[in-house]
């Protein structure tokens, strides 16, 4: 009798969100995500959604505010992690669903945006800062992924019936309005840099050139900034580093196992009432 | 209100509670000052290169040598003419507090008066001078023989008024290049 109920509750238990818990809860103590380096230790720059470590010259930069949040972050994702386990061994608890709603899509959304940042960075840095650019390209992809995203949360509403399905488009939809989000603070740059810096960056020092070239998110590559005067002339290179890290590696896993922890779980009460 | 939204409304207000309690704190904990929560109380371009105002380049070279001309054989003086290098030394004393390496040093050596070009030189190795530390700088100069001859007879002696024309300098610092090319000095 014993053995069949264990057994029952065996199975029902949501083993995805079991790993996804435990994994969430060992992340923020498994190494940093991305690290970013100016020169031979001009700077050095390793951080994750849990800590950042800066070097610059030589010597090691504190922010109070940088750690605080930080530290925020961490217990954030421990609480989500201790959620999600919970949720994960008793699914049919009231609480289990929101509990799961809580945490299961944190380290995924921390894994995007660590990407985003420097893919976006870099965007600005390349493209944007020169100069040159047309608002029109931004505020269209801004527009057509507010389009689709609108759309595709009424369409959703409308025939989607599993609950896997419409967590699966809430969360696509989600990306798109993030996306859109990216759109609009890019052409909020266009637009800044159109209006003060007619000419981009190398217009700031007259006879001087800005050559800018940083990675996308990972890879080298050098700035350089040349200055010409009287019949003299200096250049600066900067050469640049970045790359992912193998925190990131268990995070992407992390994530995926939240994403299908949460696929998986069954929805709250009320929702089953509905059924 | 049913149980399960009001533990949706906390944890919604447990999310945004775990990321203004910590801004709220870093503030408080450095009086509300905005710029000692952002970036604390180190300063690491204030504290490495804050010196560079007060740097006298004069102050930094020490003991010049240069291979005595005058001692030379008329084969050595021969060969010197025809392109053999003259090496001059220089100690360079470092007050920075980081390290730098003088990766070229490279000009020629020109008569103000005629623009020609007497020789050239360049920095034989880089060298890395570690913070606050002393290195020995050797530059090798070629006198351009033709050039120097011309001026001999230009001036009807040695020539005189001599300056420095297309320098060129290249730094490192902490893995970042600096280059810079002066016309004339």
């Amino acid at each position: 009798m014993k053995m069949t109920n264990l057994r029952k509750l065996v199975k029902k238990i949501n083993w995805f969100g079991v790993i996804a818990g435990i994994l969430m809860i060992v992340l923020p103590f498994a190494g940093r995500w991305w690290r970013f380096t100016v020169g031979t230790g001009a700077i050095d720059l390793t951080t994750s959604p849990f800590g950042i470590t800066t070097t610059a010259f030589g010597q090691t930069m504190e922010s109070t505010l940088a750690k605080y949040i930080f530290l925020g972050a961490t217990i954030s994702i421990i609480i989500a992690g201790l959620f999600v386990l919970f949720a994960s061994l008793l699914p049919e608890q009231w609480w289990s669903a929101r509990l799961m709603d809580f945490g299961a899509t944190k380290v995924f959304w921390m894994a995007i945006w660590l990407v985003m940042m420097p893919l976006i960075g870099a965007f600005i840095a390349n493209r944007v800062l020169p100069g040159g650019q047309t608002l029109t390209i931004y505020i269209l992809g801004a527009t057509i992924s507010i389009i689709i995203a609108v759309l595709s949360k009424y369409l959703a509403s409308k025939f989607l019936k599993k609950l896997w399905s419409k967590r699966l488009m809430k969360l696509a939809t989600n990306v798109l309005l993030m996306i859109a989000g990216l759109f609009i603070v890019l052409a909020v740059c266009v637009f800044i840099v159109g209006k003060f810096l007619p000419s981009g960056v190398s217009g700031i020092v007259p006879g001087g050139t800005l050559n800018i070239n940083v990675p996308y998110a990972s890879g080298s590559a050098s700035t350089i900034f040349s200055m010409s005067m009287g019949g003299g002339q200096a250049t600066l290179t900067l050469p640049i580093s970045m790359g992912l890290m193998s925190g990131f590696a268990l995070a992407i896993v992390t994530a995926v196992f939240s994403i299908l922890a949460w696929i998986y779980h069954p929805g709250p009460p009320e929702e089953k009432k509905k059924k | 209100m049913d149980k399960g939204k009001v533990l949706g409304i906390l944890l919604s207000l447990l999310s945004i509670l775990l990321v203004v309690v910590p801004i709220v704190a870093a503030f408080a904990a450095h009086g509300w000052d905005p710029k000692a929560t952002l970036l604390g109380s180190s300063n690491p371009v204030e504290t490495q290169f804050g010196d560079l105002q007060n740097l006298n380049v004069e102050n930094m070279i020490g003991n010049v040598s240069l291979e005595d001309l005058s001692s030379l054989s008329l084969t050595d003086l021969l060969s010197v003419l025809q392109g053999r290098p003259i090496t001059a030394t220089a100690q360079v004393n470092s007050p920075l507090s980081f390290p730098i390496t003088i990766k070229d040093v490279s000009g020629s050596l020109v008569c103000n008066d005629d623009g020609v070009i007497l020789g050239n030189f360049r920095l034989t190795n880089a060298v890395e001078i570690p913070a606050h530390g002393s290195k020995v700088l050797s530059i090798a100069g070629t006198i351009d023989s033709s050039g120097a001859l011309a001026d001999i007879w230009n001036h009807g002696g040695l020539p005189s008024n001599i300056g420095l024309q297309n320098v060129g300098l290249k730094l490192e610092i902490y893995g970042i290049t600096l280059e810079g090319t002066f016309g004339s000095l």
